[in-house]
């Protein structure tokens, strides 16, 4: 099933062991920190999933469709995806640390995670988030993210519309994420998201490299300590270079609309029940009558729902499902794409 | 060989990452003192630590004076002079998180998770040496059993339990010299 140019291989494989070693750089020069001062705030967490995935190339993008996700990922056109089911290994690694001040809480962390493909290895993949959240006051917090993605593998696909063409398609993302959390009330809490980024493409779909910012409130209603129901809306922008060259019909510039609605809940003491519905509508706006993606427009309705049981001190379990059900108006298909998980995660 | 020394090193690392409190951790079991002590003064189970890294201190207090006061075994009283002996540590627990994708919440969120802290000691009011002492021990939560029942649970549970034990012996050998075990 490999069909992807050594040299393209190399560089994944180089991208997530530069997460790796990075991590494990932090963590070595962390330890002696963490054992010499007992009173010093660090936390690490580690944990992995096992999933079954019936379509590879629809996978990351329906694991990272969220709120605080990245659900604009791009993936291939529908009528390329549909590889094949597969097991992915999920390991992910948190390291924070607490720094307390006169201006309040801030709490730094790094987290990597990557997605292991079992029989498309070519797929595997590595992402990492760096994260400052910073707590003015118990009803006012800021946070700040890095994320990066870099040389994912979306699949093969069409160059210069020719099906006797096909390329790997791959993508580097790097985007920044501002949120403002405020309590109003007992009840109420709003959260004011911004997001800003680029998405660069390997070199024969150069044209798609795009420039993406998105804004977007989201709504939090606490029924009570154990409850509380999330809604939330996300406008986006993205502007490929496509725009500019014509000539190429490859325009994939667009404006994403994001909807979700979800419900988080203490079943029992340490049992969490979690349950989301997103709907996200992609508007294509390329202005060339030639292109395919002219007029064109996708829909995507996605559901999930994942159990947390605590099992001891440092240990959770948990429990995950997905379904999604993408469709695009210039291609008469429509892809479904549904990932089940168990996983474990332990807390150092 | 590289991925295998990442992978050794990522391990080592992890496990530094441990907490433990400024409370001394030896364990002290001194019976005929302990059988002495009719009346406890529980002091802040915070003891001056970041309220974000223990939370839950004064809800484990409350719980753990109903259960002495419940037993008939301890007064618990309002003031250090009043007291025989007085309970002083950290009790409490500790939020941990783990989600990928979701920025918990204010409030904590789906992936907020619990750990239970609690490293207590029990001190002669005159002397302010330790008579007893306990370290909360980690394991399986009851499904029912919140965090910071399973800390005070735990404190309480040992004490009534070693003094149950600590009278037994007064009673067989009251001239038996004062004992400490490692």
């Amino acid at each position: 099933m490999s069909h992807i140019p050594s040299t393209v291989s190399r560089c994944s494989l180089l991208g997530l062991k530069s997460i790796a070693a990075g991590l494990v750089l932090l963590l070595c020069a962390a330890s002696p920190v963490l054992a010499a001062a007992p009173n010093d705030s660090w936390s690490a967490t580690g944990g992995g999933r096992l999933f079954y995935t019936d379509d590879v190339a629809l996978f990351s993008a329906t694991r990272r469709s969220s709120l605080d996700g990245d659900p604009s990922q791009p993936v291939l056109d529908v009528s390329r995806t549909g590889i094949g089911k597969d097991m992915v290994f999920e390991p992910y690694v948190r390291v924070s640390r607490l720094i307390p001040s006169s201006l309040g809480e801030t709490e730094l962390s790094v987290r990597v995670r990557g997605f292991v493909y079992a029989t498309n290895p070519e797929f595997s993949q590595g992402s990492m988030y760096l994260e400052a959240i910073h707590g003015f006051t118990p009803r006012t917090v800021l946070r700040l993210r890095y994320f990066t993605a870099p040389d994912q593998l979306l699949g093969m696909t069409e160059l210069h519309g020719s099906e006797d063409n096909l390329q790997d398609m791959r993508v580097t993302s790097h985007l920044g994420t501002v949120r403002l959390d405020h309590r109003l009330s007992e009840h109420w809490e709003i959260q004011l998201l911004g997001r800003a980024g680029i998405r660069n493409f390997n070199d024969p779909f150069v044209q798609r490299d795009t420039v993406l910012w998105r804004i977007g409130p989201h709504l939090l209603y606490h029924l009570n300590h154990h409850a509380r129901v999330i809604v939330g809306y996300h406008y986006e922008r993205g502007l490929a270079d496509g725009r500019h060259e014509a000539e190429l019909h490859d325009d994939a510039s667009y404006v994403h609309h994001f909807a979700s609605i979800g419900i988080e809940a203490d079943l029992m003491e340490h049992l969490e029940l979690e349950l989301d519905f997103h709907y996200e509508r992609n508007n294509f706006t390329s202005g060339n009558p030639e292109d395919e993606r002219f007029n064109g427009h996708e829909n995507i309705f996605l559901g999930s729902g994942r159990l947390s049981y605590q099992l001891t001190d440092h240990t959770a379990l948990t429990l995950m499902v997905q379904r999604s059900n993408r469709r695009q108006n210039f291609h008469q298909t429509h892809d479904h794409n549904t990932n089940v998980a168990v996983g474990a995660v332990y807390r150092f | 060989m590289l991925r295998a020394t990442m992978v050794f090193a990522l391990c080592c690392s992890l496990l530094g990452c441990h907490r433990t409190f400024g409370i001394p951790s030896d364990i002290v079991k001194d019976l005929p003192a302990l059988a002495s002590v009719r009346s406890v003064y529980i002091e802040d189970l915070g003891h001056g630590e970041d309220p974000h890294l223990v939370e839950g201190s004064d809800l484990v207090k409350e719980k753990i004076r109903a259960r002495l006061v419940q037993s008939g075994r301890f007064s618990v009283v309002d003031t250090p002079e009043q007291a025989d002996g007085a309970l002083t540590g950290v009790a409490g627990f500790q939020r941990w998180y783990f989600g990928m994708e979701a920025f918990y919440g204010l409030e904590g969120s789906l992936n907020t998770q619990y750990s239970g802290i609690g490293m207590v000691r029990l001190l002669d009011s005159k002397t302010q040496e330790p008579i007893w002492t306990h370290e909360y021990e980690t394991g399986f939560f009851h499904p029912t059993q919140s965090v910071v029942d399973r800390v005070a649970d735990q404190v309480a549970d040992k004490l009534l339990r070693d003094t149950a034990l600590a009278d037994g012996k007064s009673q067989q050998s009251p001239e038996r010299p004062v004992e400490d075990l490692p």
